[in-house]
């Protein structure tokens, strides 16, 4: 509980940032190693997961349901 | 009688006239076409080993191998409103097999459950407006294999604002499970059953029900973050049918008895950055928790090193940690007297580590020369977990624009 109010209070936090960063200036961002979502290749790394641990969800991917996994 | 005659003769030439069609058509009526935008594919193989594997009660071999293959097809498609329409048809197949899943029924080569296939095709789409900010998306999925079938369905939400710097995304999916229960041979024998174990082929449902919550932020020019929520309950038939236990105040087996809801609240947080003109850190951190007990921490760091504009590194690592579940307990440790029981070392307490390297080639030309080959990587991860088992899994992407 403790651990999930520090992470939603330092998200915040840095959400309050006021820097604008227009769309020519977003070449850093917009690479391709950037993106906030699972990588397509770890697909099957993270579905091994799914099965082998007991936590699941929040990562962008699969979160269970639909297999037998956890 | 001559208006009448007057009055059909006119309608019929209204009728004739509607199906008419003129030599310029300016009705603007055009075919709508789907634009291919690339094509994936990944392919991978797992192999595990390890000693406490649930069939068995918590001990014996967790031996399997796994091949699995999933080809992604995107098109894209624009709207009279400049909306943009996203397809994507996805067909998945596994094949695996397991040394411990054929301990279900020890004495003979069991087909169905030693060996098994899993086929599992998904359709999405999306409709993104580029000056609204708005997406809206839905997805429907089929999976099977030898026990088990799933249907999925899911709709997602977004909305960008702060001049595109940052992204809230809601999605809502519903998975309705049917599990076929395939109890240890000896509990379904007609002479040592246990009455209820007896074979039937009974189908029972478990169905899960998962809101994500997404929130990112690009918070300069080289920095962005993301916060996810996915609070996810699952009801129905979640003991494992053929997991057995074994007490330590009786000499008779038993399958394994977990409450029928599990309400599950993971935290996720991502962050990446910009190093330079060369590197990207990668950066994950995951809280979870769940009513069964058990609590999890996730971290995971990934570098991402441009070796020149086509070929990139990627070292990574992984460390994860969960406490057992409440009702966990090791071969011959727990009483009869409990209401619940289970032997599943993967819900037990425990520590991971997982090492990789992962290397991808995005050639401007494309990948040996080949026009429409725009991308291959390579990816191996080593895992390994406080109770015994490690595992390799070795990764193949290809992707063709």
């Amino acid at each position: 509980m403790k651990k999930g109010i520090f992470i939603v209070a330092a998200t915040m936090l840095m959400l309050s940032s006021c820097a604008t960063v227009s769309e020519y200036q977003r070449m850093y961002i917009n690479d391709s190693d950037m993106e906030l979502s699972l990588r397509t290749g770890k697909k099957f790394e993270h579905a091994f997961q799914l099965y082998r641990e007991g936590a699941a969800g929040a990562t962008g991917g699969k979160s269970g349901g639909g297999c037998g996994c956890n | 009688m001559k208006k009448i005659n007057l009055i059909i003769l006119f309608v019929l030439f209204k009728i004739l006239s509607a199906f008419s069609q003129s030599e310029e058509d300016n009705t603007g009526f055009k075919l709508k076409k789907l634009k291919f935008e690339e094509a994936t594919l990944v392919s991978s193989y797992y192999t595990q080993n390890g000693n406490h594997s649930a069939v068995t009660g918590g001990i014996g071999t967790e031996k399997l191998n796994d091949s699995s293959n999933s080809f992604d097809l995107f098109f894209s498609h624009k709207d009279k409103k400049n909306r943009i329409h996203k397809i994507g048809i996805e067909l998945g197949f596994d094949t695996y097999s397991s040394a411990s899943s054929n301990n279900i029924d020890p004495s003979t080569r069991s087909s169905a459950s030693g060996n098994d296939q899993r086929f599992y095709p998904s359709i999405s789409w999306n409709r993104s407006n580029e000056k609204t900010g708005n997406s809206l998306g839905a997805n429907i999925s089929f999976s099977k294999e030898w026990d088990y079938t799933s249907f999925g369905s899911s709709i997602n939400y977004g909305k960008s604002f702060n001049k595109k710097q940052t992204d809230v995304n809601v999605k809502a999916s519903v998975f309705l499970d049917q599990w076929e229960l395939i109890y240890p041979i000896e509990l379904r024998s007609s002479s040592s059953g246990q009455g209820q174990f007896r074979q039937r082929n009974i189908s029972k449902p478990r169905n899960t029900f998962d809101l994500t919550l997404a929130l990112s932020h690009i918070v300069n020019k080289r920095f962005q973050l993301a916060l996810i929520f996915e609070p996810n309950l699952q009801k129905g038939q979640l003991s494992t049918p053929y997991h057995r236990v074994y007490f330590k105040d009786t000499t008779k087996v038993f399958i394994e008895n977990l409450p029928s809801t599990r309400m599950k609240l993971p935290l996720g947080f991502r962050a990446n950055y910009f190093f330079g003109d060369h590197l990207v850190a990668r950066t994950f951190y995951r809280f979870y928790k769940d009513d069964w007990g058990l609590k999890a921490n996730t971290m995971e760091l990934e570098l991402a090193i441009k070796l020149s504009p086509f070929l990139t590194l990627t070292p990574n690592y992984r460390y994860y940690q969960q406490s057992a579940i409440d009702d966990f307990a090791e071969y011959k440790e727990q009483s009869i007297k409990e209401e619940f029981y289970s032997s599943d070392y993967d819900l037990s307490s425990f520590t991971s580590q997982g090492f990789g390297l992962g290397i991808k080639w995005k050639p401007l030309d494309g990948v040996w020369g080949v026009k429409h080959w725009d991308q291959i990587e390579m990816r191996y991860l080593h895992y390994d977990r406080s109770t015994d088992l490690s595992s390799d899994i070795v990764s193949l992407l290809l992707n063709f624009k």
